[in-house]
């Protein structure tokens, strides 16, 4: 039983000691692996010094998704059979990764997200997301029926029957989020969440910052769910 | 009325088609969405064609046909300069892939060329 953390990171080097050395102390079992995203600061010094540390280089910028979905290629050319989806900004701490894997093993599920939301842990949300989330929460519940409290969160666990395919669909949407685990659900797959904590991010900017960049992410979203809901209906990329 | 039915069956089909074609992967999402607005606004103006005529007049068209024209204009505007955007940003991505292509070539060649020697150097 192997499992891989994957780390996208973009312009983190001031975060992913930290992130390595929480991983090291709380989560030793897990391999690392960092995907860096064509930084333009000293990232890639920063993971050199760390030799147990595997690491992607990036040529050029491929954004969050796609770092992401490299990585998932790796996971599957190296044959480990979990992966966790881990921010290298600090926001992930391991020691909540490691619960959702155990859980994911006892109850052989597909896919574990951790959840800001099933309980106040003391995050900091910004108007947009708390608005944003709830919205979308409604939007999966109508859809299929399930309730996911946390659909934007990026710490995931994810076996290895759904990241195989994952590694592979062609255009990997921009923000896999809401669209993505609505299609997952559709195709049959297994979601189940837990409460984890998250700390608040310490150096660097957030991706949905600003006022345009959340207004381009809803209605960008918006549209993906669309898609995936026709897709649906007209039923061809279903699971047996 | 054959005309409103006319341009809107034009809209339904143009919707259809960019569907078929994401759900063919022929076009990602993302690039669709763009398209896809345009094909919705030609619906819109299919099904209410009065709404084209107080536009005009809102912006002080005499003949509001020409508004039409220049909306599709400046849709394509848009359109021909998003294009251009991605072309540059493609073209930059690719050149920067073939230069890192090369440098590996050189690195994987001088792996091979020690790996040579140190055979060499074990078989004396």
């Amino acid at each position: 039983m192997s499992v891989l953390m994957i780390i996208p990171a973009h312009n983190e080097a001031q975060n992913l000691p930290i992130v390595f050395d929480d991983i090291r102390k709380n989560f030793p079992e897990a391999d690392i692996l960092v995907v860096n995203d064509c930084s333009t600061d000293d990232t890639i010094d920063v993971i050199k010094q760390h030799p147990d540390v595997a690491y992607l280089n990036l040529p050029v910028n491929l954004g969050y998704s796609f770092a992401i979905q490299s990585g998932l290629k790796y996971a599957v050319q190296e044959g480990y059979d979990h992966l966790i989806q881990f921010d290298g900004d600090g926001q992930h701490l391991a020691a909540e990764a490691k619960k959702m894997y155990v859980y994911a093993m006892e109850k052989d599920v597909d896919i574990v997200i951790g959840s800001r939301f099933l309980e106040t842990t003391g995050y900091h949300h910004s108007f947009f997301r708390r608005v944003g989330t709830g919205l979308f929460r409604k939007i999966i519940k109508m859809l299929t029926g399930q309730t996911i409290s946390d659909p934007t969160s990026g710490l995931q666990v994810i076996k290895r029957s759904v990241f195989e395919p994952l590694s592979k669909i062609f255009a990997y949407p921009e923000f896999p989020d809401a669209n993505l685990l609505i299609q997952l659900i559709y195709q049959g797959y297994s979601i189940d969440e837990i409460a984890v904590k998250m700390k608040n991010r310490e150096f660097g900017e957030s991706m949905h910052g600003g006022i345009v960049k959340p207004v381009k992410y809803m209605f960008k979203m918006f549209y993906y769910i669309i898609m995936v809901y026709f897709n649906n209906i007209t039923g061809k990329k279903r699971r047996a | 009325m054959e005309t409103r039915i006319f341009f809107i069956a034009v809209a339904v089909i143009l919707i259809l088609y960019i569907y078929r074609n994401v759900r063919k992967n022929q076009i990602s999402q993302d690039e669709s969405i763009l398209w896809m607005i345009g094909a919705i606004i030609i619906l819109i103006f299919g099904i209410w064609p009065e709404l084209i005529i107080k536009l005009a007049d809102v912006v002080g068209i005499d003949y509001a046909p020409s508004l039409l024209f220049l909306l599709g204009c400046v849709f394509l505007f848009v359109f021909c300069f998003r294009n251009s955007q991605m072309l540059s940003d493609l073209k930059e991505k690719n050149k920067e892939l073939i230069q890192d292509a090369a440098l590996l070539d050189k690195r994987i060649r001088d792996l091979e060329k020690e790996m040579k020697q140190m055979r060499k150097e074990k078989d004396d």
